[in-house]
């Protein structure tokens, strides 16, 4: 490995990738088939092929995230937010 | 070309190399055999006689699907779903898939003889290939897992292209083999890399999606379509819209006319050609039955389709190709890309070639890992070392030996799928074990390419001794398919053959480099020759 990992480090960031990566894609699914305003083929369409660009961008997070608690403040925010869109919305209409 | 910080370069060289090193042997046999399933019909054809091209036309669905139908429900109750796999060409076999009171069947149509073989009794060489492509030989986690190798492939695409963004254009024209090894496999793996890059990141994306949709569609499923997974795919135009059928009493045991119907649907817009047809409730008052098909020469584009009343021919629904949604465009779009379905026989070499290539990213990939590390003398290194060699080159011998099966089985015996995958996975199993237990990975890889090299050109013999077919009465026959398989395997024979010529496993190695072996069959041995894995 060329960075230093601290054990803690490596277990915290890892726990992310594989919890909140999954977390983050499935929350993006549901968001786009509920609160973007285009049509339920569309928003399909959009978290299937943006799915899993956005898996892959939110792992890539967690491994360069400054601190553990940080990767995981960002991504479950992230999860959080898109997850609470849809129910908002999904409340809403 | 932007750059990394010092520290993300290291973070993402990290993370490139973790998922390289954890999924590289399983993303090598996802390639391995999708590089070969290219070419799936032809191998069908090549291990089936009776699906060989003929001279003649092709008979009409009908002709070709009763005598199926027929046996498959004793001739008096027709199955009640029926799925066919339309011919691309008037020498490529019909598929059928029939469900029913008598079970399921799916069947081999020969298009012009209407011989057919059964799925998988026969036919078991490429269902063992088929099925290892996404490792259902464990069901349905062995396609999940295949799905997630492919989600961390493109993990490993995209880390790797960050790591390398600064110097692609440099790193792409260097090639440097008669440096340290390490340097030379890992020019090979940044060249070959950047060459296959659009190519890995299409195959990594569309086979993540593949591998994982039966979990992907699940929230879909259940937020849009009451639970209905069947609705999932159909809106992602693998079906015809659902539609009601009124019962017709007076045509109740009229059987639809399959060939009538798929020439109505082929005429209903500009360039379709239907790819499948499916007949519900077939021999029954209320049966349909759904064309489904794209435009000639589409990459990019969704499915059309078209529902006719099974006893009456009347047309229900139809839905155009141009008007499928986007949902359809993205997965049609994916299938055709992911499959090869376009082209023609140029671009699948291409992509044979690609996928060969790919196979050798990953291996450079994980051999300059191992070498970087070589003067750590870890166990764990060592072993990942051996079962490389195991596993990757092992491949080769195991699946001329399967070739070789799938022509040497006596047709009286048993099961023959089992016999074609014990041998198949009992030779690479040994392959694997052989190269765990020698402490001398070059000369691993170079006795497991010879022995591979020499088992594939085996394969043009075995087919003229047991067939008859040899290349010359294939050439003369016309039958290209069974001739391209003759002359790859003869080309891959002689391609691992050269390299295993080109081996140096008595190189001398870099000064200060390598010490023994630390595997627990070499604690008692003297410290090993100084024996390289080289290029000549």
């Amino acid at each position: 490995m060329k960075y230093n990992w601290t054990t803690a480090e490596a277990w915290g960031k890892t726990a992310a990738v594989l919890l909140l990566g999954a977390a983050v894609y499935v929350a993006f699914c549901v968001f786009c088939v509920v609160v973007l305003p285009v049509g339920t083929d569309v928003g399909i369409a959009a978290g299937v092929l943006g799915g899993f660009p956005v898996w892959v961008g939110a792992v890539y997070y967690a491994v360069l995230a400054r601190t553990v608690a940080r990767a995981w403040g960002v991504l479950g925010g992230a999860a959080l937010f898109l997850a609470g869109s849809a129910l908002f919305a999904e409340l809403v209409a | 070309m932007p750059k990394l910080s010092p520290r993300a370069y290291k973070l993402s060289w990290d993370a490139h190399s973790a998922t390289g090193i954890v999924i590289g042997l399983a993303l090598f046999v996802l390639f391995a055999t999708g590089a070969l399933l290219l070419f799936r019909g032809e191998i069908r054809q090549w291990e089936e006689p009776a699906l060989r091209a003929q001279p003649g036309e092709r008979a009409s669905l009908d002709a070709l699907a009763r005598p199926v139908l027929d046996s498959l429900g004793q001739g008096e109750a027709p199955p009640s779903y029926v799925y066919l796999g339309l011919p691309d060409t008037n020498h490529d076999p019909l598929y059928v898939y029939a469900a029913g009171s008598t079970g399921q069947h799916d069947v081999w149509v020969n298009p012009a003889t209407g011989a057919w073989v059964t799925n998988p009794d026969q036919g078991a060489v490429t269902q063992t290939l088929y099925y290892l492509h996404f490792f259902y030989q464990v069901g349905l986690w062995g396609l999940y897992f295949a799905g997630l190798v492919g989600l961390f492939g493109l993990l490993a695409v995209t880390t790797g292209t960050a790591v390398h963004l600064g110097r692609i254009v440099k790193d792409f024209f260097q090639f440097r083999p008669g440096k340290q090894l390490r340097v030379a496999w890992a020019d090979a793996h940044k060249v070959l890399g950047t060459i296959g890059l659009p190519f890995q990141t299409m195959y990594v994306f569309t086979g993540a999606y593949f591998g994982l949709v039966g979990l992907v569609a699940l929230p879909y499923a259940s937020l849009l379509f009451g639970g209905s997974m069947g609705d999932y795919y159909r809106e992602a135009g693998y079906y015809a819209p659902t539609v009601q059928v009124d019962s017709v009493a007076t045509a109740a045991d009229e059987r639809p006319r399959l060939e009538r119907l798929a020439a109505r649907a082929e005429r209903t817009w500009p360039e379709f050609d239907p790819k499948t047809m499916i007949v519900h409730g077939m021999g029954t008052a209320e049966s349909r039955v759904e064309v489904v098909g794209r435009r000639t020469g589409t990459v990019f584009g969704g499915t059309g389709s078209i529902v006719y009343h099974g006893a009456t021919g009347e047309e229900l629904v139809r839905e155009a190709p141009a008007e499928a949604g986007a949902l359809n465009r993205a997965v049609q779009s994916m299938e055709t890309l992911h499959f090869a379905e376009f082209g023609g026989t140029a671009l699948t070499i291409l992509f044979f070639l690609l996928g060969v290539a790919s196979c050798a990213v990953i291996l450079t990939g994980n051999l300059t890992w191992l070498e970087v590390r070589d003067t750590e003398n870890r166990f764990v290194n060592r072993m990942l070392e051996r079962l490389t060699a195991g596993v990757a080159t092992g491949f080769l011998p195991a699946t001329a030996l399967l070739f070789l099966a799938g022509q040497g089985l006596p047709a009286s015996t048993a099961h023959p799928e089992w016999w074609i995958d014990g041998i198949f996975f009992g030779s690479w199993g040994l392959a694997v074990c052989h190269a765990l237990i020698r402490r001398n990975v070059a000369r691993t890889h170079r006795s497991l390419l010879v022995a591979g090299g020499a088992l594939a050109l085996l394969l043009p013999v075995a087919n003229g001794l047991v067939t008859g077919a040899w290349p010359w009465a294939t050439w003369a026959a016309g039958q290209w398919a069974v001739l391209g398989v003759d002359v790859g395997a003869v080309l891959c024979g002689g391609a691992a053959l050269g390299v295993a010529a080109g081996l140096d496993v008595d190189a001398a190695p870099p000064e200060g480099a390598r010490s023994a072996p630390a595997g627990p069959a070499d604690r008692d041995a003297p410290r090993p020759d100084t024996t390289e894995l080289k290029r000549a």
